[in-house]
């Protein structure tokens, strides 16, 4: 075992893994980007730490999950709002916290979400396969062991290098600029048309913005399937395998959308109709089945504003 | 070459040749690939190639749309001076045709009505070309196979194909780089295969590069699998 390890696994839960923000670079090899799959949560547990916004964090989903912390240090839990304890006693996420050697975290199932990031002050050090520590479980990349494995009983964890400023004690965003996760209303998913959106019927199109969709339990880090009364007819012969980004929004022949995330193969051959907005995608990143959603079109210059301003803020840009 | 720029995603465009799988589009494709790589502009943050098309994604706190759609239609308006300058690499890899690797060599004798000295010939003769890299790190889509030995897919792919297996999928073949599922057919079995990222292995196939298969007997498999496992 290491020697200074900071953290042990006791309980990974459903599916815990070390994310940074993706492997970037290396789709000409068939290397599919991985890492969180709502890296607004991400990125704000690192920049509440003090962080470099790439610092590896723990993706955990769905709850279930407990570590024991082995040396003194800072922690955070973003995301889906869960419910924290430090040795029992309730911790609040989206707020740093001191852990001292002994202490045991718990996250719990959230009561909305899929997703939250445990993050320390210093982050993970975690071996760099292909450039990051983001695991990829499909591509058999990354994480503890560089071969894509969750992380599993008993597998520790050592404090990274990666803190830019002293972690602060009770440090929290803004309520106003907290993401909320709503149950009940239904999501408004904006999205900008592109690729083969242009070559569906007015008709087609129509439907793709006209009707509710239902987020399915057929979802993982790769995508998520939606369910709608009518399907999209695609008119036209199969197209030929092209690259798909993260985002995008696939018509397999069953006429109702896959939206792509993270780990998603980096060539598709279904046609596609459009990309997510960032914010969208971070909100479906979140959307647990049952959710309804509806498409909004979005123009590029306004996307890109979006995603501009969202890196400045965390600031990861270049 | 003529192509098309258009938007692929927030932070990316796709640069469009004509939508055939074709040996020449496809190293159009690649050769564009090169020589954007070549220039080098400081906004560019990766290319994506595939069959007709490429993705290139830029920096969006450098660069816009336009900006980058009249970069990349000017290069490419130029002739390029060196058409035959894409830095690509040769793969040889020494494959076992024999049972038990080749379990679908039967169904492709049936289908072609050759011989497996002859399917094993016209396979292993021709130097491939990688159309793309895709479906998972390191599977390279192999062309053109010859036609004499083309075969479908199975109608019901196989729930496991191990590691190294060598492939045939109509006009394609492709090696798999994990165990996964698969439908293609499995003709061979690549000697010391490896995918580990941190070693000359699989995952150096770039789409562009060229790959070459090498035949060798179940003895000759045998003894390169012997001498590849570490002592203990």
């Amino acid at each position: 075992m290491s020697t200074n390890a900071h953290l042990k696994i006791v309980q990974p839960g459903l599916l815990a893994t070390v994310q940074d923000r993706g492997r970037f670079g290396h789709s000409s090899q068939g290397v599919s980007r991985g890492g969180a799959v709502d890296e607004r949560a991400f990125l704000w547990a690192n920049k509440l730490l003090g962080n470099a916004p790439n610092a590896p964090a723990i993706e955990v989903t769905l709850g279930g999950f407990k570590a024991k912390v082995l040396t003194p240090g800072f922690a955070v839990v973003c995301g889906a709002p869960g419910s924290v304890s430090r040795n029992g006693q309730p911790q609040p996420n989206w707020q740093v916290f001191a852990i001292a050697a002994g202490d045991e975290i718990d996250i719990l199932a959230p009561a909305r979400g899929l997703r939250c990031y445990l993050a320390v002050a210093g982050g993970f050090d975690v071996p760099l396969t292909l450039g990051s520590a983001a695991t990829v479980v499909r591509d058999g990349l990354g994480g503890l062991r560089g071969d894509g494995t969750p992380l599993q009983v008993g597998d520790e964890l050592a404090k990274g290098c990666a803190s830019m400023y002293p972690a602060v004690v009770n440090r929290r965003p803004k309520h106003e600029l907290i993401p909320r996760i709503s149950a009940h209303s239904e999501l408004q998913l904006a999205m900008v048309p592109v690729a083969q959106f242009g070559q569906f019927s007015a008709d087609e199109q129509q439907r793709l913005f006209h009707q509710t969709y239902t987020v399915t339990a057929q979802q993982d880090r790769m995508g998520v399937r939606l369910q709608g009364e009518q399907g999209m007819h695609w008119p036209h012969q199969q197209i030929i395998s092209e690259p798909l980004p993260v985002g995008a929004i696939q018509i397999p022949p069953d006429g109702r959308p896959i939206v792509m995330l993270n780990d998603a193969q980096s060539l598709g051959g279904y046609p596609k109709v459009g990309v997510l907005s960032w914010s969208a995608r971070m909100a479906l990143a979140q959307a647990t089945a049952g959710t309804k959603v509806r498409f909004v079109a979005l123009e590029l210059g306004h996307a890109q504003d979006e995603l501009r301003a969202a890196e400045l803020f965390f600031g990861c840009t270049g | 070459m003529q192509a098309r720029v258009e938007v692929a995603a927030i932070d990316a465009v796709k640069v469009a040749f004509e939508a055939r799988v074709d040996l020449a589009i496809n190293q159009a494709v690649h050769q564009f690939a090169a020589q954007l790589k070549q220039t080098n502009p400081s906004w560019l943050r990766d290319i994506v190639p595939a069959y007709h098309s490429a993705m290139v994604v830029y920096d969006i706190h450098q660069t816009d749309l336009l900006s980058v759609t009249r970069y990349i239609e000017q290069l490419l308006r130029q002739p390029s001076e060196q058409p035959h300058n894409v830095a690509s690499a040769q793969h040889r890899f020494k494959v076992c045709y024999e049972a038990p690797y080749a379990p679908d060599m039967q169904r492709v004798i049936e289908h072609t009505g050759l011989s497996a000295a002859q399917i094993i010939a016209l396979h292993s003769e021709r130097e491939y070309h990688v159309y793309t890299v895709g479906f998972a790190p390191g599977f390279a889509y192999l062309g053109d196979v010859d036609e004499r030995i083309q075969t479908p897919r199975l109608a019901t792919p196989r729930s496991k194909v191990p590691a190294g297996s060598v492939a045939i999928a109509n006009q394609q073949t492709a090696i798999y780089p994990r165990t996964s599922p698969g439908g293609w057919n499995l003709i061979g079995r690549v000697a010391n295969w490896n995918i580990n990222p941190n070693e000359n292995s699989g995952l150096a196939i770039q789409a562009g590069d060229s790959v070459l298969f090498e035949v060798i007997s179940a003895a000759e498999f045998a003894a390169l699998e012997k001498q590849q496992r570490p002592l203990s």
